[in-house]
């Protein structure tokens, strides 16, 4: 008597599903005891600049800075402008927290830069603990620039990090 | 057939739900593992770009420490027992098209003695977009923790209860200190009981970890409105497979 049968197509392909599912952490590898997973791995992280100027891509122009330069101190203009990020998918109550850090990743020897009054430096430094994952939070960015300062695009670049708490 | 090409496509729709979300979405976000010194560990993780432009990362380990009950990040190889220091990353440096995925492996081990217990394998984005003139640069940065021993203590303050008023609902806040050696995620719930200890409802806190040393204020709120009268409020922590209660009393006008 035969006793194979064939897997209905639907089926095979949930198995197949089923097994890519399957951590590959328990296996062991190359004979070498490897630190297990103790709970299955959570959900993404993701980041976005939402600006209300966003282009369709939600990440680019939100458009020139809004403020007009005021005199700041020691003779220098200082132009504040905000700019929203979100953490993960849109929700309406937070689903987790994250840690945001920026830096200046090319600091600009003609400016000083702060967000929310945290002055940025080469190495990352943190602006805010437990960012709500879900909800844009909005970050106010400072640029100090000397009055003899030469005119021109910001050569600075500010680096955001977030990861999860 | 089409029974087929239906669950292919049914597999298929949450990705390509992902591909034009406008973000960069890294997962896992979160691994915790458990082991021994000396193991090692191979996580994968992708990186989505949703966005419209390709999109260019670095990949960098970071040690994730507990300095002062804050939680910072050390370059690999500046601690003492650095487990960034051993990751091995699949590839050093990754350019994904827009709506496309990389995924990445990266291979870190224990060192032996070791104090420290997490890692962030960082995707440090290289592309500069311009938000205003202001160019900026947009990293993620996916957690490990690992568990190696069973040296889990919770240490809670007494409880400080905001009561309830015209504009806010009763609330909960209490410091909370990971003592033990090792992570923990507590999660928390808020009971409050009447006069008669009956209770009048729940509402959950969320939840948090901590690293060891690292240290938080934790809390929430009771979204239901109190009638006039006195009441008992109950916090518990449900951490590791351990729970701690704290309680206060509070009377509501």
């Amino acid at each position: 008597m035969n006793m194979r049968t064939s897997l209905p197509v639907g089926t095979a392909l949930l198995f197949l599903a089923a097994l890519s599912l399957l951590p590959a952490s328990s296996i062991l590898a190359g004979g070498r005891r490897r630190a297990v997973a103790v709970s299955p791995p959570s959900s993404d992280l993701a980041i976005a600049f939402v600006d209300a100027g966003q282009t369709a891509d939600g990440m680019l122009d939100a458009g020139t800075m809004a403020a007009r330069p005021r005199r700041g101190a020691m003779g220098a203009a200082m132009t504040v402008r905000t700019v929203a990020i979100r953490i993960g998918a849109p929700s309406r109550e937070a689903r987790g927290t994250a840690t945001v850090r920026a830096f200046l990743e090319t600091p600009d020897p003609h400016c000083a830069i702060r967000i929310d009054g945290i002055v940025l430096g080469a190495a990352p430094r943190v602006i805010r603990r437990n960012a709500p994952i879900g909800i844009a939070t909005v970050y106010r960015i400072e640029i100090e620039v000397p009055l003899s300062a030469p005119e021109g695009a910001l050569a600075g670049t500010i680096g955001w990090e977030v990861t999860t708490d | 057939m089409r029974k087929s090409l239906f669950l292919t496509l049914l597999f298929l729709a949450p990705m390509a739900a992902r591909a034009d979300d406008g973000a960069l979405s890294l997962s896992p976000a979160v691994v915790m593992l458990r082991g021994g010194y000396g193991q090692s560990t191979t996580q994968t993780l992708t990186l989505t770009n949703g966005t419209s432009r390709d999109f260019a990362f670095d990949l960098v380990a970071q040690d994730v420490v507990s300095s002062g009950g804050k939680r910072t990040f050390a370059e690999a190889g500046s601690l003492a027992g650095s487990i960034a220091a051993t990751a091995v990353f699949s590839q050093k440096h990754v350019e994904i098209p827009a709506g496309r995925t990389a995924a990445v492996t990266m291979t870190v081990t224990l060192p032996p003695g070791t104090a420290q217990r997490a890692v962030v394998a960082l995707f440090r984005g290289t592309n500069r977009v311009m938000s205003g003139n202001v160019p900026m640069t947009a990293s993620l940065g996916g957690l490990l923790t690992f568990a190696l021993s069973d040296d889990v203590e919770l240490q809670a303050a007494p409880l400080t209860v905001h009561p309830q008023s015209a504009s806010a609902n009763l609330s909960v806040v209490q410091a909370c200190t990971n003592a033990g050696r090792e992570p923990l995620v507590a999660r928390g719930v808020l009971a409050v009981l009447d006069a008669q200890g009956s209770l009048v409802g729940k509402s959950p806190i969320a939840q948090h970890r901590l690293l060891p040393g690292e240290a938080a204020d934790l809390g929430g709120e009771y979204a239901g409105e109190l009638a006039p009268g006195h009441y008992r409020l109950f916090v518990t922590y449900d951490y590791e497979g351990r729970s701690l209660t704290r309680s206060a009393e509070v009377d509501v006008q």
